[in-house]
């Protein structure tokens, strides 16, 4: 099922950064738990459409109220982020 | 107190009202016995050092009369304790100190439950023997060289030591049945949606449920009647809604059909042994065979990391958690998150990202939600002939440190057995059933139609009694 997993553009898309060693770790691992889990294409879902997946319906988000954040670099009420434009 | 191994929060609650003990006393116990044996063990990653004042509170009003009075927990370090800090297991949350009570922990404060400290953990819940926590590995109780199991190892192993007299764990693919197996204690997972997971740091939601490890299924009970029920903090909670009474104490029990090859000998042997004690009590033995779920570990290992690369967006430096600072503010995400994850975590943020991609959604997360309805109509049909299945919890019994940490594809197939109960919602339970020829124990597994908690308190008392 699977072609050979481009790690530089899955990390980036993932927002992890990667050393070399640890992208030839990874490579390898997802190579061998991508094989295992394409036994999935084995299973006869027949005719089964996506309406016919039982999923919990009708909910929506609840949120508490909200607190200030933790982040360290805090300046007054406000987070400090870099900038985005240039 | 002498024997803290004999004891139960039944009994303990018994001894309290009769001022033969009191809160202040049985925390100590508890305490003194942690001091001895955390060193070993690993189980706690911080004990909380108001766990006495609290005792002494409930002395002081003699309040004994609610369900948990004086009781003291362990708490998996994923779920919020206000003021506290819940790591998840993990260097991202190392410093976080939450912000609010978790629903299950307001439940059990108001039961009169006391929190001895938080349990070690798989990073973020994400493992079978908690080598992935930041923190170190908890140890088995049995053996030493051995894993406590996961991701609720911390707290297995506290029940299992004396070192809680009952904990919190969560359950997302066998996270509390797995480590109550190898630890030799009781696990309960409960039906998803009957425990408000609010509160709880989320791995992947449409699986994660919070669910009681104490000693016996007793205990499990109380402790389950106290934290279950329907919360407006999370829109997927419900009300345990039974439609019917037990009415005959025989059931008809349904045993997995499984591959014995696969399984550890000691652990076939329980089973064998398990369905001899059940039909000595009466009840009506038949082996069943579900179809799907030989795909169970598969679509785990699909719908799970789509869940987690979701879940685990919200870990960028920003509002709160470790914060590492890189070029510009995409190298900040990619620094943080880096640092912050250990290998499971970002292998599994990653493998989510991938079966969710364009071009490989279809193959992978699409068809992996039809096999997953699939698993679940295998436990409908099957809940038309039969009350309860009976089944491995693992298939091997607790294994060495370091054993499967360098190969992924081993430590999912330690779920063999609990994913599909998870695929499926329904609530499952691990109950102590002997032990191997090493001596480490072996639990077995009752797995009962949704909401049907009471035939997995009924039939696991029935066995443990024998």
């Amino acid at each position: 099922m699977q072609e050979k997993i481009d790690i530089d553009k899955l990390a980036l898309l993932a927002r992890i950064k990667l050393s070399e060693k640890e992208k030839e770790k990874f490579q390898k691992e997802f190579g061998a738990i991508l094989d295992y889990v394409s036994l999935l294409e084995k299973a006869d879902i027949g005719e089964m459409g996506d309406k016919e997946i039982n999923m919990t319906k009708g909910v929506k988000n609840i949120t508490r109220e909200d607190e200030s954040p933790h982040r360290p670099t805090m300046e007054g009420g406000h987070v400090k982020v870099k900038h985005i434009l240039k | 107190m002498k024997n803290l191994s004999g004891l139960t929060i039944k009994k303990a609650k018994e001894m309290m009202k009769s001022g033969e003990i009191s809160a202040v006393s049985l925390v100590s116990d508890y305490l003194k016995n942690i001091k001895e044996k955390n060193k070993d063990i690993n189980a706690y990653l911080e004990v909380f050092k108001d766990a006495l004042d609290e005792a002494e509170k409930i002395d002081e009003e003699k309040k004994y009369g609610k369900p948990l009075s004086g009781i003291p927990f362990a708490i998996k370090d994923n779920i919020l304790i206000r003021g506290k800090i819940c790591s998840a297991g993990s260097k991202m949350l190392e410093n976080y100190s939450a912000t609010y009570d978790a629903s299950v922990i307001k439940k059990l404060r108001e039961a009169g439950a006391i929190f001895l400290g938080r349990t070690n953990m798989d990073e973020f819940a994400m493992g079978a023997s908690t080598e992935n926590s930041a923190f170190g590995t908890t140890k088995n109780p049995h053996d030493f060289k051995r894993v406590a199991g996961g991701s609720s190892g911390g707290s297995a192993a506290a029940v299992a030591a004396d070192m809680a007299l009952a904990a919190l764990g969560s359950d997302t693919g066998g996270s509390i049945r797995q480590p109550a197996g190898f630890c030799g204690v009781v696990g309960l997972n409960p039906t998803y949606g009957s425990v408000s997971r609010n509160g709880l740091v989320a791995m992947a939601s449409s699986f994660d449920q919070i669910g009681p490890i104490a000693k016996t299924i007793e205990d499990a009970e109380i402790v389950f009647n106290v934290i279950k029920g329907k919360d407006e903090m999370d829109s997927t909670s419900v009300e345990s809604s039974q439609s019917s009474a037990i009415s005959s104490q025989k059931f008809k029990i349904g045993v997995l059909k499984y591959d014995k090859k696969g399984v550890d000998e000691d652990v076939n042997k329980i089973i064998d042994e398990s369905i001899k004690k059940l039909k000595k009590l009466g009840h009506e033995i038949k082996e069943i065979d579900l179809p799907h779920i030989k795909y169970s570990v598969p679509c785990y290992y699909v719908l799970v990391p789509a869940e987690v690369s979701a879940n685990l967006a919200r870990f960028d430096g920003v509002k709160y958690g470790l914060f590492k600072e890189g070029k510009n503010l995409l190298d900040d995400y990619m620094e943080t998150r880096s640092h912050g994850f250990g290998d499971e975590v970002r292998r599994r943020i990653m493998l989510g990202t991938y079966v969710l991609s364009a071009g490989y959604y279809d193959a992978y997360y699409s068809k992996a939600q039809k096999v997953r309805e699939l698993i679940r109509r295998d436990f409908k049909n099957v809940f038309n002939e039969i009350d309860v299945i009976l089944s491995p919890v693992s298939p091997t019994t607790a294994f060495k440190i370091g054993e499967k940490v360098n190969d992924p594809v081993q430590m999912y197939l330690e779920d063999i057995f609990t994913a599909p109960a998870k695929l499926a919602g329904v609530p499952a339970i691990s109950v102590p059933a002997g032990k191997s020829k090493a001596g480490l124990p072996v639990g077995i597994q009752f797995i009962a139609p949704w909401f049907r908690e009471d035939v997995l308190f009924n039939i696991g008392k029935q066995y443990q009694n024998e």
